[in-house]
């Protein structure tokens, strides 16, 4: 392989985004994360790597394919990290004399897996999500429920619905059905790639009494009439638990006048054994993969600090939500207008001072000396492209100690402003 | 909601996937699948439902990414590609085996006597590499894209692993299928979104093709 076509590329899977794209992405995240930060939940930041044992120990074998992985000075293995939940739990475990529970928790972060190439997906995005640490009652399953619909909702995107299933149910019903750990794996390996002909025939070959309840839990999808038909199937308790808990966070949902935006799917669980409660993910037409997902762990925490602390969050792939908002034609970007000044060198200290009184009030304030520009080109009568930066909507040209030149392209004005004597209020003249 | 896309798969399947999806009411009846195999994309007036022909190696890439809502293609590609479908249903035609088979002259009868370091020659090279992997045996594998039971004929591979329904092909170039990897016939696969979001239209079609 000759390494020399490495030199001007970046890493497979991995991306970088030029300005424009750039600033759209940063908006989306900060008016998602003002979203969180309304709701109380405070930043929290964790290393970019984590120790393979640690996140193992929270996250199981399940990832370790998908890792990133290498080798300190020391010999240990670190790893880039996946996701959040699992650091965050880590972090919060081993700190929990410093803390108060319940804790509101968000992010921000780039995380990092490895996958296959020819999936066209990247090996490195963006995640933003919360926790909401200590709390385990159902009121904080609909509160994150709610907060995932509501940040959607603010970036402006349409059209799009979260799915809520309940690991309790099928758990309830296999050990219901006394299946053993192997079966288990395999059951819930059939459901969490929804590969309904590999289910059926496996409980064909079931020797088990009731087996056909199993083939029936993914066609329980719809909206709440749902839960009275899965209620229905089973007397056993932990199921019949999950149910009751999915009826009460529809009623909080519909308090909050959002039950037009879930539906509820008992077939999904997410993964293996992370999740041990509601679980949920976020999806819209215009976009073939889910823009959110997340659910309740109670034992996350546990496994770090040997004292149950229950605990429910959710991640959304913010490139992902971008590309939705764009082919929705929705994305909202408020692209700030740019005020350029341009001096001759003995005006510098004019110029200084100009961008000084405009960059007070937030405006964003290019400068740049005459030398760059064409003197004609800033003259030039209305209508002519003077060749400036893009975005730019006002250009202050310091033509001597004296005059200064205003021009407005976005109003299509110019005047002229003396600048002898106290000037500084005349710029903000209409 | 727009309408359906779905992609069919191209070749020796085309037919009979057709008919069965015409008899599912999905494709309206007289659309004629001779003229149709020549164009890339094309639109059911009756039934509103759009369709794209690929070759079945590429469905499950279309409906992975949402390019298509639904596809159909046999198993043996859906396990090669490992990729994030839903495989909701089984068209049970296009049956086929992906065997191990080995020249007749190696006089091999088991997969315990294939000795270390064989070349394999196959189009499914991930099925591939996990079977032997799983099995313990440590082959070296050679990727091609078709007439894999070239490659025993003019040395390029020990053995071969490839599909076949009839065992005619095998037969013809003395090759004797010795293991069975996976058994395979044509399936209904679905977008994880599309499942959501089409979720009735899928379902009754599934319903419809059971039947």
């Amino acid at each position: 392989m000759n390494k020399k076509n490495n030199i001007l590329k970046s890493p497979t899977g991995m991306k970088a985004y030029l300005p424009q794209v750039a600033l759209e992405l940063k908006e989306l995240e900060e008016g998602i994360i003002k979203s969180f930060s309304l709701w109380g939940y405070q930043p929290i930041l964790t290393p970019t790597v984590e120790y393979l044992e640690a996140l193992k120990l929270g996250m199981g074998d399940a990832l370790e394919k998908g890792l990133y992985k290498f080798i300190d000075y020391e010999g240990n293995i670190l790893v880039l990290r996946p996701e959040m939940t699992a650091p965050i739990a880590r972090t919060i475990a081993t700190n929990l004399n410093e803390l108060d529970l319940p804790l509101r928790l968000s992010y921000s972060a780039s995380v990092f897996r490895y996958e296959e190439p020819q999936a066209g997906k990247n090996r490195e995005f963006y995640q933003l999500g919360v926790e909401l640490i200590g709390v385990e009652d159902c009121a904080a399953d609909a509160e994150a429920i709610i907060l995932a619909i509501e940040s959607l909702k603010k970036t402006g995107l349409a059209d799009f619905n979260l799915d809520i299933g309940h690991v309790g149910f099928l758990n309830g019903i296999i050990a219901e059905l006394g299946l053993n750990a192997e079966m288990e794996y395999a059951i819930k390996t059939y459901f969490n790639k929804k590969d309904l002909v590999g289910l059926n025939n496996y409980l064909a070959e079931l020797e088990v009494e009731g087996r056909e309840l199993l083939g029936e839990i993914p066609l329980l999808r719809g909206s709440v009439e749902v839960l009275e038909k899965a209620s229905q199937l089973t007397n056993n308790q932990v199921a019949q638990a999950a149910i009751a808990n999915l009826y009460q966070i529809y009623s909080f949902v519909a308090d909050y006048g959002l039950q037009d935006y879930i539906t509820f799917d008992l077939g999904l669980i997410r993964g293996f054994d992370y999740y041990t409660g509601v679980v949920f993910e976020g999806f819209t037409g215009d976009l073939g993969y889910n823009l959110c997902g997340g659910g309740r762990y109670d034992h996350l925490l546990e496994r770090y600090s040997g004292v149950e602390i229950p605990a429910i969050g959710f991640a959304l792939g913010l490139e992902r939500i971008y590309l939705a908002l764009k082919r929705q034609k929705r994305f909202r970007g408020q692209k700030a207008g740019k005020n350029l000044i341009i001096y001759k060198e003995d005006s510098a200290r004019l110029a200084f001072k100009l961008a000084g009184i405009l960059r007070e009030q937030d405006l964003v304030t290019i400068i740049s000396p005459l030398a760059l520009y064409k003197e004609e080109a800033l003259l030039a009568a209305k209508g002519q492209d003077p060749a400036l930066p893009e975005g730019v909507e006002q250009v202050f040209y310091l033509k001597d100690e004296r005059t200064l030149l205003v021009k407005d392209f976005l109003q299509e004005r110019e005047r002229i402003i003396n600048i002898e004597g106290t000037w500084e209020e005349k710029i903000w003249e209409k | 909601m727009g309408e359906i896309i779905t992609a069919l798969p191209k070749g020796r399947l085309m037919g009979v996937v057709v008919d069965i999806l015409k008899e599912a009411g999905f494709i309206s009846r007289d659309l004629n699948i001779e003229e149709l195999s020549r164009k890339l994309v094309f639109k059911d007036e009756e039934t509103g439902n759009s369709f794209l022909l690929a070759k079945p190696k590429d469905v499950p890439v279309y409906v992975e990414h949402g390019a298509a809502d639904i596809g159909i293609t046999g198993k043996d590609v859906i396990l090669e590609h490992g990729k994030r479908i839903y495989e909701l249903a089984d068209l049970e035609v296009g049956y086929c085996q992906l065997v191990v088979a080995v020249p007749e002259e190696k006089g091999i009868k088991k997969l315990e006597e294939i000795p270390e370091y064989s070349r394999v020659a196959t189009s499914y090279p991930n099925i591939t590499r996990e079977f032997f992997q799983q099995k313990g045996i440590q082959v070296e594998i050679i990727h091609l894209y078709g007439s894999v039971e070239l490659a025993p004929l003019v040395d390029l591979a020990d053995l071969i692993v490839d599909i076949t329904s009839t065992g005619t092909t095998l037969r013809k170039n003395r090759l004797i299928p010795i293991a069975t990897i996976t058994e395979s016939t044509s399936r209904l696969i679905v977008n994880s979104v599309s499942y959501k979001t089409r979720y009735d239209f899928i379902n009754g079609l599934m319903a419809r093709l059971k039947k």
